[in-house]
């Protein structure tokens, strides 16, 4: 019935597997259709490139973000431009506000970095967020006036970590058990949250009608300003955990188990690890952190519990961890940009009566959208087919006929963008390669030492049952491998992508 | 006894908008694509069709009864339609990551929907509340205002034609899914879109017209919701999102098949207005953050049903095999 043993030899030898379903599962007699374009995934590309993409994308949204702005206010780009920095930056409260809000949504971003990486998507944050503020507050109400600073802030910490993790551990204990989808139950245990801490908000208000700040007179279990900001201690927190987070994925043997329980769970089960622990060990860890950013809203910056504590930050945090692709520095940048508008919008805001409080929705919601959508160019690239290509030379030749030095000029312009692209590259990957070799040289004694050290202390911490256990595969194996490739990394970047390019115009031919 | 008919109805109401919220979000999970974006649907849809309905009302000179039910219709469809377009867009054709986009989609269709909503009103010179009434009495015109029928008519007659429209959508697409050609490839795509693809059926094709029609049907929810349980009025607009959630949840809760999701979303929306009319239907005095608990019960139930499925491993009620997983027919 289905013609599967014809079309193959129809169609050219690329486009075949498409022609078959698109022609055969409509089950009438027709000219078999090939598609004017195909998509093929790229097997490897430059930083460069994915930068140049990336920034396109950014360019883009923020064209949209203006061209939104100008047609519903009227205003000039330059007057929405100077808008949107004055509501960010025009006093110190707003660059303070920021600052919190940038800080804020990068700590949940690294936290929930470890999990994704896994794949495992905890899309629970916000949940995760709420309850380490609700236990946090739970120090503060009862315990903290009768504490020394310090003691309070560490054991509001501290139950702020556990109560994350505990939030986080039951799907991962039921995912790991008996297979529960977790986006769904994740999702789920956001809203018992919330409603948990509305219950408890509603219970300590009493008869008030609002609940108002923790221990008002005393200020006890109130984070301290640092560094002459108020928000200096959560800034000098989050720096740590980015720096914590950023070598406990690449420089430890967790950060190893969970990119092969993320890439390939067979491989891990083959190598002797035990997945459920890695599963259950690394998303309490990401509920932790989670949860210690609950606890510093309710200390550093509200002061207060209510059921909005963190807002949508646990959702926007996905998308920024998701397209920042687990990268610390992307996500800052990141973080940076959607505070920027959230702050911005503000200002715009407050300047005219056509905009209300959910501008920033649209304008973050616009930039995600670009962000998400460029990964496509990132990951795949589009090539034409042969009718288009036939076509479009046919269409060449007669111009030539007709205007030789138009097409001549074109094509030696392009050739020039393509050969200054190509330098441009070279540049780029041999001022990689330099100072890879160059740090390679005088930092490798030490940042063997350290990553040594950490590594060690880590998972010294973080590993005492495994005491007992010798797994398959070995720490310093892959260290050492890891290392070494590390110097003709980019290196064979390259030769592949050479070859992968070849034998893509083969199999087009 | 009067308390508990209206506890029943307002929860009839209620429910209608989760059902439609949930029979969106299955027909596009039946295709294996897990659209988080919900919430942002049905506020595009609640406000599309608001907008719809007020404009007409606003600028036409006389009113026509047909255009006044049809408007809002198309607009509440429609506005959820692109909503689910654009996701379809983004994880189909750019293979984006399905649980990202859904949940930009959220932000984005809750930004728009608020955002709009307001700027309708601030435009026709209203600054926080307005009513598309004469659209809103056509949609809530009932049986029973014009029949006497006891308690049963107040029980089951008193409703606007959208409720009953839910339940026979419900009853439709279950059809859909089990005895039709169409259903059986849908499902087909969402369990193993490989083996559908060798099949001949058009995988990509399957995906994004579920999306776009399960998208519209979200936004349907929405503009009952405004339309109807508002009674045309666009004040309180934050209810839609957790209704939103709601719905996802209750997709999980009915096991993907349409039938549940109708007694399911009346059971939700019946726990929801728990702490609003127990105390009267029964004498009981409730404490003050008792309604937080109640509210918390639907999700709380739904988890349980996550385990105790996964725990009996039953094959008939699992999910889509294939939900949340892009298709690349290149990848191995």
């Amino acid at each position: 019935m289905r013609k599967f043993s014809k079309a193959p030899q129809e169609a050219p030898a690329c486009a075949g597997a498409a022609a078959v379903s698109a022609g055969a599962g409509v089950g009438v007699k027709k000219q078999k259709r090939q598609p004017l374009f195909r998509i093929v995934k790229r097997n490897s590309s430059s930083i460069c490139y994915n930068t140049f993409i990336r920034l396109c994308a950014i360019g883009f949204a923020l064209l949209v973000i203006l061209l939104f702005l100008n047609g519903v206010t009227g205003y000039s780009f330059d007057r929405i431009w100077e808008l949107l920095f004055k509501g960010a930056f025009s006093t110190e409260f707003s660059v303070n506000s920021w600052l919190n809000s940038t800080v804020m949504l990068l700590i949940i971003s690294v936290a929930l970095a470890p999990a994704f990486k896994m794949k495992f998507w905890n899309i629970g944050a916000q949940g995760q967020v709420l309850m380490g503020a609700l236990l946090a507050s739970v120090v503060m109400w009862y315990f903290a006036e009768d504490m020394t600073y310090s003691g309070s802030i560490f054991l509001m910490l501290l139950f702020g970590f556990i109560a994350g993790g505990i939030w986080a551990l039951i799907p991962a204990f039921c995912k790991a058990k008996f297979g529960t989808n977790e986006t769904l139950f994740t999702l789920m245990m956001n809203y018992i949250a919330i409603q948990l801490v509305a219950c408890t908000v509603r219970i300590w208000q009493g008869d008030k009608t609002s609940l108002g700040f923790f221990n008002p007179t005393s200020e006890a279990g109130w984070l301290a300003s640092l560094f002459g900001n108020p928000y200096g201690a959560i800034i000098l927190i989050a720096a740590i955990v980015v720096v914590f987070m950023a070598i406990y994925l690449n420089h430890t043997k967790h950060g190893f188990e969970i990119a092969v329980v993320g890439d390939s769970p067979n491989t891990a089960k083959y190598a002797g690890m035990n997945t459920a622990k890695i599963v259950m060990r690394t998303v309490f860890l990401s509920g932790a952190i989670c949860g210690v950013v609950g606890m510093l809203y309710v200390s550093g910056v509200n002061h207060t519990l209510s059921a909005e504590t963190g807002g949508s930050y646990g959702f926007t945090a996905i998308i920024v961890a998701w397209t920042a692709k687990f990268n610390p520095v992307v996500m800052v940048i990141v973080s940076m940009g959607i505070a920027f508008f959230e702050r911005g919008a503000v200002g715009i805001n407050g300047s005219t009566t056509t905009l209300n409080n959910y501008t920033s929705y649209i304008l973050i919601g616009i930039l995600l959208f670009f962000l998400i959508g460029c990964e496509f160019f990132v990951n795949y690239r589009i090539v034409s087919s042969e009718k288009i290509a036939t076509a479009y030379g046919k269409f060449r030749d007669k111009l030539e006929q007709k205007v030789p030095w138009l097409v001549h000029g074109c094509a030696f312009c392009a050739r020039a963008l393509h050969n200054a692209s190509a330098a441009v590259e070279k540049f780029f990957t041999g001022v990689e390669n330099k100072v890879k070799v160059f740090g390679g040289k005088m930092g490798r004694a030490v940042l063997d030492k350290t990553v040594e050290v950490v590594d060690r202390c880590v998972s010294r911490i973080a590993l005492r049952g495994d005491k007992f256990k010798t797994p398959a595969y070995e720490r310093s194996d892959v260290g050492a491998s890891a290392l070494n490739a590390a110097d003709g990394d980019s290196n064979t970047d390259v030769k592949e992508s050479a070859e992968s390019e070849s034998e893509e115009e083969v199999r087009n031919d | 006894m009067t308390s508990f008919v209206t506890w029943f109805a307002s929860a009839i109401v209620y429910g209608t908008v989760i059902m439609y919220g949930a029979l969106g979000e299955t027909l596009t999970q039946k295709s294996g694509q897990l659209n988080l974006g919900v919430p942002g649907m049905v506020f595009l849809g609640g406000f599309a069709g608001f907008a719809g309905a007020f404009m007409y009302e606003k600028t036409a000179a006389s009113t026509n009864e047909f255009l006044l039910v049809l408007i809002p219709l198309l607009c509440g469809f429609g506005g959820g339609a692109l909503g689910g377009l654009l996701y379809s867009f983004m994880t189909v054709v750019l293979k984006a990551n399905q649980n990202v986009t859904g949940l930009a989609l959220t932000f984005l269709g809750v930004g728009i929907g608020s955002f709009g909503g307001i700027y309708v009103l601030a435009d026709a010179g209203f600054q926080s509340f307005a009513t598309a009434s004469e659209t809103a009495k056509l949609f809530n015109w009932n049986i029973n205002a014009n029949v006497e029928a006891g308690v049963f008519g107040d029980m089951f007659l008193s409703y606007g034609f959208m409720i009953y429209a839910a339940i026979v959508l419900a009853v439709i697409l279950f059809v859909v899914f089990k005895y039709t050609r169409v259903g059986l490839n849908l499902r087909a795509v969402g369990e193993s879109p490989a083996t559908a693809d060798a099949a001949g059926i058009n995988v990509n094709r399957y995906k994004m017209v579920a999306s776009t029609i399960g998208g519209g049907i979200c936004g349907l929810g929405g503009m009952v919701y405004v339309i109807m349980y508002s009674r045309g009025g666009w004040s309180t607009v934050n209810n839609i999102e957790a209704l939103g959630w709601l719905a996802v949840a209750l997709v999980i809760f009915s096991n993907w098949k349409p039938l549940n999701a109708i007694w399911g979303s009346y059971l939700f929306a019946f726990l929801f207005w728990f702490y609003n009319y127990f105390p009267t239907v029964t004498g009981i005095v409730l404490p003050t953050y008792a309604p937080y608990l109640t509210q918390m019960l639907p999700y709380v139930v739904t988890i349980v049903i996550i385990v105790l499925f996964n725990f009996r491993k039953k094959k008939e009620n699992q999910p889509p095999a294939a939900l949340g997983l892009s298709y690349f027919r290149e990848e191995r």
